[in-house]
């Protein structure tokens, strides 16, 4: 039997973010390869692997080259000679792909391989439900005008603060510091950034008590990794090895919405795999990139891994000798929304020491979270030896 | 005008009770939970076959949210409104959701009782919760 190769995230690249205007999503996509295989060292003709999640950022039907860009719209217009392997995972965000990617290095189907998001902006307002009748479980939660992901966020998130320590200010402390982070980050989108609490906590609800700087921003752009066999690298470079990756499985009874479940239990079945996988605790990990599509996603997680009990997170992160830096790119929130490959490249940067002026000391093991602790996606311990 | 629930096979008996004043959920007798959405079989372990069984119809106010911009198109209530989630006496984690109007959602607290009503639409009748009517003592 073969022994399992290790991967390594040894490239990366975001194109420009945007949040407005016409954008061609497959020339940012193209561009991002592009300048993931430069920031890698390697040719595209190593490449024998390419997968994405390619779903559009909003409900609707995927048009690559409009609104997504899959492999066939990748190798359209790119030259890929020694493509043996894709992977186009619809579910379970981008986390599905990069764990696939992995067990394909390591089976030794593929030695290196390009995973990329790209994301267009929607042509109406994010979240708007579509017009018509409720079907199966929307029969019990459409009629009440309660469609949309925001007002299920937003309720998950008043039951949160009935139950949990601190106040909504703690929340306002990482979503002024991720702006802060972002605003040291050349790649994040321009976006309007809270600099105070005091403008956090005045700042308009959107769907109480979430705010608006309480959502992540939707950018058109693309961002793309090259994962690659370590045998393949040399000897002497730092890599960001991916140590083991934790899926976020579908629950197994129903719910009114998926984010009404126990965000905690459900956080910490996964963040129990990744230990037990990894041999890391929350007291080893250096970084923590937590996904943060709405700002209690990034508490949640927090509590789900094990950096506090539940209900904590707010006096957690508001210590001030609180020893692990949260979102240090600016997350979702600062950075914009890239449903957490943004997350993916800025815990690879830290633990391989590439991170510029962003660079945390000694950082040698990243926790990384995509998708919240209740819907799909995964979470990631990124280390070096 | 509200967009009005696609009933289903599995569904019909719930929206059948509603429409006489009764909240019947599906049950699982080996278990001895509920569960909502309805089922046909249980989720929880026995996967068994789920029965109907009315519940009291009372709970306390689980989580409260207020809408301010409009994300169903053409909903009977204008922006901002009160929506929020009820969890039944019955069981833990037993939740259904209710709409209201704003001043309605600024009142209510997390742990507040309520109590079901009956809501008749075009075609169907929609169970909503109302706080529990009288001086309550709000339990938080």
């Amino acid at each position: 039997m073969t022994r399992r190769r290790e991967v390594a995230v040894v490239g990366w690249a975001h194109s420009d973010l945007v949040t407005d205007g016409d954008f061609d999503i497959a020339g940012s996509c193209e561009w991002a390869i592009n300048a993931a295989l430069e920031s890698a060292g390697v040719s595209a003709d190593q490449v024998d692997g390419l997968a994405t999640y390619p779903r559009p950022g909003f409900a609707g039907a995927r048009v690559d080259g409009v609104n997504a860009v899959g492999v066939a719209t990748v190798l359209e217009r790119m030259d890929f000679p020694a493509i043996t392997w894709f992977c186009e995972a619809e579910t379970g965000m981008v986390a599905a792909s990069i764990v696939e990617a992995a067990h394909a290095i390591q089976s030794g189907t593929c030695d290196i391989v390009v995973v990329w998001r790209a994301m267009a902006l929607a042509p109406g307002r994010y979240g708007v439900a579509a017009p018509g009748h409720a079907h199966g479980d929307a029969a019990f939660t459409t009629p009440y005008g309660a469609t949309a992901l925001l007002p299920w966020h937003a309720l998950a998130y008043s039951r949160y603060r009935s139950i949990a320590s601190g106040s909504e200010a703690d929340l306002g402390r990482l979503v002024i510091d991720v702006h802060g982070a972002a605003a040291r980050n050349s790649v994040a989108a321009y976006l309007k950034r809270p600099t105070s609490i005091e403008e956090y906590l005045t700042s308009p609800y959107v769907c109480d008590p979430l705010r608006r700087f309480d959502c992540d921003r939707p950018v058109a752009g693309s961002a793309a990794i090259v994962l690659a066999a370590t045998s393949t690298r040399p000897a002497n470079e730092r890599l960001a090895i991916i140590a083991g990756a934790a899926q976020n499985v579908p629950a197994p009874t129903a719910h009114l919405h998926p984010v009404l479940g126990n965000q905690f239990a459900r956080g910490r079945a996964v963040s129990d795999r990744l230990w037990k996988l990894t041999g890391e605790s929350p007291s080893t990990i250096s970084v923590a990139e937590l996904y943060d599509g709405f700002a209690p996603t990034a508490f949640y997680w927090i509590e789900a891994l094990g950096f506090c009990d539940r209900g904590q997170a707010g006096p957690w992160y508001t210590a001030a000798d609180r020893k692990v830096p949260v979102n240090t790119s600016g997350g979702s929130l600062g950075e914009g929304r890239l449903h957490g490959l943004g997350h993916f490249i800025e815990g690879a940067k830290q633990v391989s020491g590439r991170a510029g002026e962003r660079q945390i000391a000694d950082c040698r093991t990243a926790a990384i979270t995509i998708g919240s602790p209740l819907i799909n996606g995964g979470a990631f311990v990124l280390r070096t030896d | 005008m509200r967009p009005g629930p696609v009933i289903d096979a599995v569904s019909e008996p719930f929206w059948r009770a509603v429409a006489t004043g009764k909240l019947e959920l599906t049950y699982c007798p080996t278990c001895r939970l509920f569960t909502h959405p309805p089922r046909a079989r249980c989720g929880n372990n026995c996967r068994g076959d789920l029965e109907w069984r009315e519940v009291s119809g009372r709970g306390v106010v689980w989580a409260v949210t207020v809408p301010r911009r409009e994300w169903v198109p053409g909903f009977d209530r204008a922006v901002p409104f009160g929506l929020f989630v009820v969890e039944l006496d019955e069981q833990d984690g037993l939740l259904m959701p209710s709409d209201c109007d704003l001043e309605t959602a600024l009142g209510l607290q997390v742990g507040q009782p309520v109590e079901v009503c009956f809501e008749a639409h075009d075609g169907y009748t929609l169970p909503q919760f109302r706080p529990v009517s009288g001086p309550t003592e709000v339990a938080r």
